[in-house]
């Protein structure tokens, strides 16, 4: 073999070698793409359908009060609360929509059901309006109503023409929307209201006190169990057996599924100690069974890089094992347990599986008034929404979903903020 | 309130009795050194309060069930039981309701009124404050007479620093137990009710049965049990997502420890990491809602296969997404873990970066590797919200990614939230299957934690 041919060989070699190379980086590149390209389609296709929960549609029309509707031609000058109650405001409310499309002459005004274009909330409103000030009552007033849930999704475009909407309603909205009767306004519904049948008026503030109360509940419980078996498992307990044990069982239950957790809160926590169902006392038992591996260990963690020298130092001074650690090994390992606790609460509220074993996905429509009353939690609002069919309920659950990770995200920075501002570095 | 005012009582004896102590350690002042009276306060309140506090904890409890057993029971004496059951919780609810001084809403159960309701909610109240006014009076009797037993008893001269030091070590000791009791819990509570299932259902069905059919369990309840085509489904949603996750980890793991640069690092692995802070619900959502479509539409568009809305396939790439900060987290901290000296000498002997990964630091960082895909299968494995979301409900007895398949979890939750017959065989299945899962997941992880741990002994 010739040296010009042996050294073309090699070239050729090197050269697959580098090609070789460059495919390996770009495999490289390729995953991480891939996972950044999913982190991304999950953010923007919950953003995208989220924020759109922040505003709704509010439809402005003259309601004639006509007693002549409202009574069924019953007129007189006063009339019962409970007349008041049962009068017809289905009548008024598609009175006042007829008008309000009486210049658009291509509908059909008197085949169409006018009362599908505004929410079922409108009477409720119209009633209250009319019970606390009846004077009202044969006057014509401006009033604002909420739109339905239908024409609210037509007017955000998450749905056209079809089953839910035929082709004159449409045009109703379209031409109530060029005539800016139709508005749009921020949605304080979704944050005043609890969970609804109606996907116009449900809201989040039932799922945020129900969380708010168990994770509140779960971080008082869990943090004085988890810090006060850390600082045994640091510093009184002897090497033995035991301790080993109970070393393993620690680090073993970090790794049990969570469903798990939830059917061992059904059988002890409901079953045996006869804790009331769905209630977020119930949930933050089982919650702070699931935090307190990770406090511990991360605990455990800050506590040991304590320096002997600081605790000999205290010793040397007189001071009694429960002042060193009182005084001084908390103090200084505080942020380490700061960091584990909250990483395991940000767990803690996206936790949907064990909550759902004791009952806290049944519908409720009142916001929980204390840590005994039935509520859901957060995640399990984004379940109950998106296993509904309306388009008004996806769009609910992923505003409620982007709630959540706004959060979370918040949560994280402040942990590694806090991290880095209180951590000391000896 | 209503739980509020024991607890304020409890605070005010406290307090009081903490007062009275340190005046008590002052008019004495036997031991000279000592000065530090607090500790006997502390002392004395401690163990004058601690007994009555468990003795109210537990009465109060136990009389509030009594109250609700006799007096509820009596009132429906003539209803069937499910509707006592109901009613009971319905009159609760009420009472909370007034105590909290909320609206009353309508409780009416089948045929007992609302009027009714509200009435034995009130009488119920009646007889619960009756109850409390009685345990209050008697735990204040009750402190104020160990108090002064204990007052009358104590050795002066002897240190209640060390006492309470030895107190607060021991109540310690109880929160280190938790733990283990959790465990204990855990274990004994799904082995009692997995024992109550075996008892209806013959084991060697349960194991080795190829139907799972919960809905049939009514007329054939020995061959609707069988978990075979959930451990299929399982695990064959599993092993999709920890291939992907695996690959796409280790891969994204290794060039971010060998390639990158160490400021793309500080910005890139942090946007990996998000993805293991978002809760599975959250994932769950995205598969049923968005990646199933479009999985739908991507398949038949581009390979003309008609695959299911709520195939494993679905379910599986989405977990595999989740997982892969977690391998990828692992593998980057074996990687970094095997010392410089092997790279340089492996480059210094002219290999090219990639046969150095290839041949040098993956042959050493294999175990640590499979320790961490062992991880993501038994997270997989126990994931739950995922696949209630985008699996199916149907249990399918088939390894075609393109099919719908049902998991162990999927099935957990669509039992226990069926109904709340605790001894049907269907709601006790729940229970087997949480045993299998634990069981299962248990062993992944001891066997993983025990490969990673032997790998990263070896190179400190």
């Amino acid at each position: 073999m010739s040296l010009n041919t042996k050294f073309n060989k090699s070239k050729r070699k090197l050269f697959r070698r580098h090609l070789f190379e460059k495919f390996f980086k770009l495999f490289g590149i390729l995953s991480i793409s891939f996972a950044l390209i999913m982190l991304s389609a999950l953010l923007f296709s919950i953003f995208s359908k989220g924020w759109t929960a922040f505003y709704t549609h509010y439809l402005n029309v003259e309601v004639s009060f006509s007693k002549e509707i409202l009574f069924n031609g019953n007129i007189k000058n006063s009339y019962s609360e409970q007349e008041i109650k049962n009068a017809s405001y289905d009548g008024i409310i598609a009175e006042a929509v007829r008008n309000a499309l009486q210049q658009e002459t291509s509908l059909d005004i008197d085949s169409m059901d006018l009362n599908s274009l505004v929410s079922t909330n409108a009477v409720a409103q119209l009633r209250n309006m009319v019970l606390s000030n009846p004077d009202i009552l044969g006057t014509t007033q401006s009033v604002r109503l909420l739109v339905s849930s239908n024409a609210d999704m037509f007017l955000k475009s998450y749905i056209g023409s079809g089953s839910l909407l035929n082709d004159d309603e449409i045009a109703a909205i379209e031409f109530l929307r060029v005539n800016k009767s139709i508005i749009s306004k921020f949605n304080i519904s979704f944050f005043m209201n609890s969970d609804s049948r109606y996907p116009e008026l449900a809201g989040i503030r039932g799922a945020f006190l129900g969380s708010l109360y168990t994770v509140v509940l779960t971080i008082i419980f869990s943090v004085v169990i988890s810090v006060g078996a850390a600082v045994y498992l640091q510093e009184f307990a002897p090497r033995n057996r035991f301790v080993k044990f109970v070393e393993v069982n620690i680090n073993n239950l970090a790794a049990v599924p969570s469903i798990v957790f939830g059917l061992l809160g059904l059988i002890v926590f409901q079953q045996f100690f006869g804790v009331p169902r769905s209630t977020p006392l119930l949930a933050s038992f089982i919650l702070t069974l699931m935090a307190l591996p990770t406090i511990i260990i991360a605990s455990r963690l800050s506590m040991s890089s304590v320096p002997f020298s600081i605790k000999e130092a205290a010793y040397g001074m007189g001071s009694s094992r429960l002042q060193v650690i009182t005084h001084h090994l908390l103090p200084i390992s505080l942020p380490g347990i700061l960091t584990g606790v909250i990483l395991s609460i940000s767990r803690i509220i996206g936790e949907t599986a064990p909550v759902l074993m004791i009952g806290m996905v049944a519908f409720v429509s009142t916001a929980p008034t204390g840590v005994l009353s039935a509520s859901v939690v957060f995640p399990v609002q984004i379940l109950l929404w998106s296993n509904s069919p309306e388009a008004g309920f996806i769009e609910k659950a992923s505003a409620a979903s982007m709630l959540l990770l706004i959060f979370l995200m918040f949560i994280n920075w402040v942990s590694i903020y806090l991290r880095n501002k209180l951590e000391v570095k000896f | 309130m209503y739980l509020l005012i024991p607890f304020i009582i409890f605070i005010g004896l406290a307090g009081l009795i903490y007062y009275y102590s340190l005046r008590v350690i002052r008019s004495r002042q036997t031991n000279k050194i000592s000065k530090n009276y607090s500790y006997f306060a502390v002392y004395v309140s401690l163990w004058t309060l601690l007994p009555s506090f468990i003795i109210f904890f537990i009465g109060s409890s136990f009389s509030n069930n009594l109250i609700q057993k006799i007096f509820l029971g009596n009132a429906f004496s003539n209803q069937s039981a499910i509707v006592q059951e109901v009613a009971a919780r319905e009159v609760l609810s009420i009472a909370a309701e007034i105590r909290s001084g909320a609206v009353i809403s309508d409780h009416s159960v089948g045929d007992i009124s609302n009027a009714l309701m509200v009435e034995l909610a009130h009488q119920y109240i009646h007889y619960s404050n009756l109850s409390m006014i009685g345990f209050i009076a008697f735990i204040t009797i009750l402190t104020s007479l160990t108090f002064f037993l204990i007052i009358k008893k104590i050795d002066f001269s002897s240190s209640f620093q060390r006492k309470i030091e030895k107190f607060v070590k021991n109540i310690l000791l109880l929160f280190t137990s938790i733990a283990v009791l959790t465990t204990i819990g855990i274990v004994a509570s799904l082995l009692f009710e997995t024992l109550k299932f075996f008892r209806e259902i013959s084991i060697i069905r349960f194991l080795f049965g190829t139907t799972w059919s919960p809905e049939t369990a009514d007329f054939d309840p020995q061959n609707s049990f069988g978990i075979i085509p959930l451990l299929s489904g399982t695990f064959l949603i599993a092993f999709i997502s920890v291939f992907i996750a695996s690959g796409f980890g280790v891969a994204s793991a290794i060039y971010m420890s060998e390639y990158m640069s160490k400021k793309m690092r500080k910005i890139i692995k942090p946007l990996i990491e998000i993805l293991a802070g978002i809760p599975s619900i959250i994932y769950g959502f995205f598969a049923a809602l968005t990646f199933a479509p479009f999985l739908v539409g991507f398949m038949s568009g581009i390979f003309n296969l008609s695959i299911s809305s709520e195939s494993a396939l679905n379910a599986g790439i989405v977990m595999g997404v989740m997982i892969i900060p977690l391998i990828s987290s692992i593998s980057d901290d074996i990687l970094s873990a095997i010392p410089n000296s092997m790279r340089e000498g492996a480059m210094g002997m002219g290999s090219m970066k990639n046969e150095m990964i290839r041949k040098i630091l993956l042959p050493a960082a294999l175990p640590g590797i499979i320790g961490s895909i062992l991880l993501g299968v038994s997270r997989a494995v126990g994931e739950t919200m995922i696949v209630v979301m985008a699996a199916s409900l149907a249990a399918n007895l088939t390894l075609n990614p393109l099919e719908p398949v049902t998991t162990i979890t999927t099935q957990i939750v669509m039992l226990v939230q069926g109904d709340q017959e605790f001894n049907s065989p269907k709601t006790l299945s729940a229970f087997a299957l949480g045993f299998v899962l634990l069981i299962l997941t248990l062993l992944l992880n001891i066997i993983a934690i025990q490969i990673v741990n032997r790998y990263r002994r070896k190179y400190q």
